[in-house]
């Protein structure tokens, strides 16, 4: 038996190490330089109703060990997506998950609907935590009726996976999970980039064009984990972790803090392969810990008292 | 579902050696790699994205790749070239890397320069650092049997490198600097102006790199003398193959792109001068 499988809700995933959107295109840019079908999910950049043209000029500063963005959600909107992008997703051998963004809930609905009626999508991540736009977007989950009126509304519209990213720029992102496990989400997926700036300290001008973007990178991961380990704790639903993770070792920390899959974002600009990498050093590292699979490290951190 | 989809494989991702990495000009490093595949494809104009770490180091800064045009490729010893400068961290970390250090790269990337087949007056015109892709440019023109000239800009004499590299393939070149140390004293978009009057009305097509004002200028330039330009544009990028989308160049009122951006990585680096903003890139 693979000993990476997991499941969420009644679907299986062959491993738990996804790519996260916005940092894999829609699969086909990288298919040259990855290999898909080793990943446990894809999940496309962000789709909203219409297409995007995302921000201006500049949209990418790399900070000590991270990066900020504020690219604004650029995408090709669904009828595109469905006609030029979904063709091919369908015919790699990688479990499909779209990211779906929106102004409105309206606009939420009106993606997965259209979506609904195609075949090859195991389920919906809900982009409730984008910085980088000015409606819509974070303010979703950063409100927690906000975020369980617009899960019950996507949950009404599909049997398939329904999924809401969280921010962390929030109080307790564990509540925010909580409103949405109770309006039927299948999981949570979180942390969506935080909130960061940077200035050019000659001309005194921001790094980035929106001022503030969304801050992402290893230098993210220890909130990550805080956040997720919150999370955990909190939810009966599985916990996604996303932020900083670029090699196994980083994966080993989320699944001990309770997260059943993690997603690789920012890394796979660097390197498209990580996630495939990290799904062998994971599988070297059950073999060398004696573990029959990921769901005995899952949530294994120890934290009785030294002495 | 009929739709046909045809993967490009155009593209690797490859541990390459390091075979030389040497000063050439004041502070302007050409590093040569082997790279047969990459060597193999490149196109001019085409660029590479190199993580600048050694490529078994789990140092994590710089975190991102850096871009580089393909300067120079020699398909039979497998070899390519890059041209770089010292600007920050990460070309910083080239500097510290010894022969035979490897180093992980992704290329070729990025739609390069169209090739002309018209036998009429061509000018290559380089400021700076945009010098780079106009070696491997110049060996495809001569393969053609084209001839042209090279206009090259720099700052000062000590700062310029490709005059020989480029006459090796025929090209009449012709220098500006800043402060007059060689050739003409001022812009190498002046060197522009003359040689498109004294080619007037065969002047067929330009190429250029270099700083964003000076594309911007020879944009203007061309499109005045309606002669066909063809610039590659300098921005910083995160991937390099079209995931992030973090290089937007806008596209100019008029053309089929506008309202959307073209991202530097996958609809450039180069482009016909007429169809961007040249604004759009600078900090």
């Amino acid at each position: 038996m693979n000993p990476l499988r997991i499941k969420i809700a009644r679907l299986e995933f062959p491993n738990p190490v996804f790519v996260a959107s916005g940092t894999f295109g829609y699969g086909q840019e990288a298919a040259d330089l990855a290999n898909l079908s080793a990943l446990g999910a894809l999940i496309t950049k962000s789709i909203g109703a219409q297409p995007r043209r995302g921000n201006p000029h500049p949209r990418l500063f790399e900070t000590t060990a991270g990066l900020l963005n504020s690219i604004g959600l650029q995408n090709v909107g669904v009828q595109s997506f469905i006609q030029e992008k979904l063709p091919f997703l369908r015919a790699q051998r990688v479990p499909l998950i779209v990211n779906v963004a929106g102004r409105t809930i309206d606009e939420y609905e009106e993606v997965v609907t259209a979506l609904e009626a195609h075949e090859g999508i195991l389920g919906y991540e809900l982009n409730f935590s984008c910085p980088n736009v000015k409606e819509g977007g974070l303010e979703f989950s950063q409100k927690a009726e906000v975020t369980a009126v617009a899960t019950a509304r996507i949950r009404k519209l599909t049997k398939r996976l329904v999924i809401p990213k969280l921010t962390p720029n929030v109080t307790r992102v564990s509540e925010i999970a909580r409103a949405a496990e109770s309006e039927g989400a299948d999981a949570v997926s979180l942390i969506n980039t935080l909130t960061g700036m940077a200035v050019d300290i000659e001309t005194w001008r921001p790094r980035i064009n929106t001022i503030v973007g969304g801050y992402s990178g290893p230098a993210i991961k220890p909130v990550a984990l805080a956040k997720v380990y919150e999370t955990a704790k909190a939810v009966n639903i599985p916990v996604i972790g996303i932020g900083g993770i670029r090699n196994w070792q980083d994966a080993v920390e989320f699944f001990l803090v309770g997260a059943s899959a993690v997603q690789v974002g920012t890394a796979n600009f660097v390197d498209p392969r990580t996630a495939e990498k990290i799904v062998n050093g994971l599988q070297e590292y059950l073999e060398r810990k004696g573990l029959a699979s990921i769901d005995e490290l899952r949530g294994g951190l120890r934290v009785e008292k030294r002495g | 579902m009929a739709s046909k989809i045809v993967p490009t494989q155009t593209k690797g991702l490859y541990d390459c050696r390091v075979l030389s990495n040497d000063e050439v000009a004041r502070g302007i490093f050409l590093m040569r790699l082997h790279a047969p595949e990459i060597a193999a494809r490149v196109q001019p104009g085409q660029f590479v994205n190199i993580k600048t770490q050694p490529h078994d180091s789990d140092e994590i800064a710089p975190l991102l790749r850096r871009p580089f045009s393909v300067c120079q490729t020699d398909r039979n010893a497998g070899w390519i070239s890059i041209l770089w400068k010292n600007v920050g961290p990460g070309t910083r970390m080239l500097s510290r890397h010894p022969i035979d250090t490897v180093l992980n790269i992704i290329g070729p990337l990025g739609k390069g320069f169209e090739l002309t087949d018209e036998n009429a007056a061509v000018a290559l015109v380089a400021g700076g650092l945009g010098v780079a892709p106009m070696p491997i440019l110049a060996a495809a023109l001569h393969e053609r049997r084209s001839s042209f000239t090279v206009l090259l800009g720099a700052r000062t004499s000590a700062e310029l490198w490709g005059k020989e590299e480029l006459q090796r393939f025929g090209a009449q070149i012709r220098i500006a600097t800043d402060d007059g140390s060689a050739g003409h004293r001022g812009f190498v978009t002046e060197l522009l102006q003359n040689w498109i009057k004294e080619h007037d009305p065969i002047a067929s097509r330009v190429y250029s790199c270099g700083p964003m004002p000076m594309l911007e200028r020879v944009a203007s330039i061309c499109s005045a003398a309606k002669v066909r330009a063809e610039v590659a544009v300098e921005t910083v990028m995160g991937c390099g193959f079209g995931i992030c989308m973090g290089c937007p160049i806008q596209p100019r009122e008029g053309v089929e792109q506008f309202g959307r951006y073209y991202l530097a990585c996958l609809d450039g680096p180069v482009f016909c001068a007429d169809d961007i903003r040249y604004e759009s890139t600078s900090h």
